[in-house]
């Protein structure tokens, strides 16, 4: 007789069972993607591979360490035809008692001051890609991080950001991310999908 | 010279000649921006000192000289910085005290 549920004391949790199957009808992070880099390179593009219609929201954790000192790390958000360039994207973005706002650029800011570029410094980051596949409402980027810049001085941010309202035909099908100066010099990332 | 890099869902790929492109007069861009960059970082730094002090220009406090010259100092901060080497000693950072050597010294 198959087997259909798990009676109390019928199974052994000392053990260790290697899970094969998928879960469905539960929501929950789907880790789908991660990298990790100690090359230097320009920029890191993400595709509609990882980001599509599979997911409406996802959340991203990441790590960027710039070869250049006192630069900015800058995410631009992509359509299927590529970067969604112009003034496109819109921040407002908190640190401290400190705050900026912009309802117009071509890239949203993951850091506030400048990032440094000596081993330890860098941004490390995460932000929610919201309402990806969505063409009546603009995605929204939410994000927070810790930053350290030349000299090691922390700093703490927190960014609500995306594309502006006339881009909400968009679907979004990646992100690029680069230094506003210069290479990364290292950097990890994981995707994980958002089960609705 | 060769192009840069990128790095495409977790491959190296290099640029394409237009990317380069594009990519060079970015860099141009920053370089040319280095003054005015390192001033708002300095204005930024100097907003939020003054944004800690601004209650005591409420009317029921009593600002004293000192403060007084404190804060002016700090609005003057940027006078005669047109340089980006003079704009970062000014916010030069003694990572043993916390703070900024340069900048005007906070009354007790």
């Amino acid at each position: 007789m198959a087997l259909t549920k798990v009676q109390a004391g019928g199974i052994n949790l000392a053990d260790t069972f290697a899970f094969t199957g998928t879960v469905s009808g539960a929501g929950g992070l789907v880790k789908i993607y991660t990298q990790s880099g100690t090359s230097a390179v320009s920029s890191i593009d993400i595709t509609d591979t990882y980001i599509n219609s599979t997911y409406d929201t996802y959340y991203i954790v990441g790590n960027c360490l710039p070869s250049s000192d006192g630069v900015g790390l800058e995410l631009k958000l992509k359509d299927s035809a590529g970067i969604i360039s112009g003034n496109t994207h819109s921040l407002d973005m908190q640190m401290g008692s400190l705050g900026e706002l912009s309802d117009g650029q071509d890239h949203c800011r993951l850091n506030y001051s400048t990032i440094g570029n000596s081993q330890g410094e860098g941004t490390q980051f995460s932000f929610y890609l919201q309402h990806v596949n969505s063409t009546t409402i603009p995605c929204a980027v939410i994000a927070f991080g810790k930053t350290a810049h030349t000299g090691a001085q922390p700093e703490g941010f927190y960014v609500v950001s995306g594309l502006t309202v006339d881009q909400r035909d968009k679907a979004v099908k990646g992100f690029n991310l680069a230094m506003s100066s210069g290479n990364i010099a290292s950097n990890n990332l994981t995707i994980y999908g958002i089960v609705k | 010279m060769a192009n840069y890099n990128k790095m495409v869902d977790g491959k190296i790929i290099p640029l394409t000649d237009a990317e380069q492109t594009a990519r060079e007069a970015k860099e141009k861009a920053w370089a040319d921006g280095a003054l005015d960059r390192e001033l708002s970082s300095l204005r930024k730094m100097r907003n939020n000192m003054l944004a800690e002090t601004d209650y005591m220009g409420l009317t029921d406090v009593t600002m004293t000289d000192a403060w007084k010259t404190y804060r002016q100092e700090l609005r003057d901060i940027t006078k005669g910085l047109d340089s980006v080497e003079k704009v970062q000693e000014k916010m030069k950072f003694d990572t043993e005290t916390k703070t900024r050597v340069n900048f005007p010294t906070k009354p007790s």
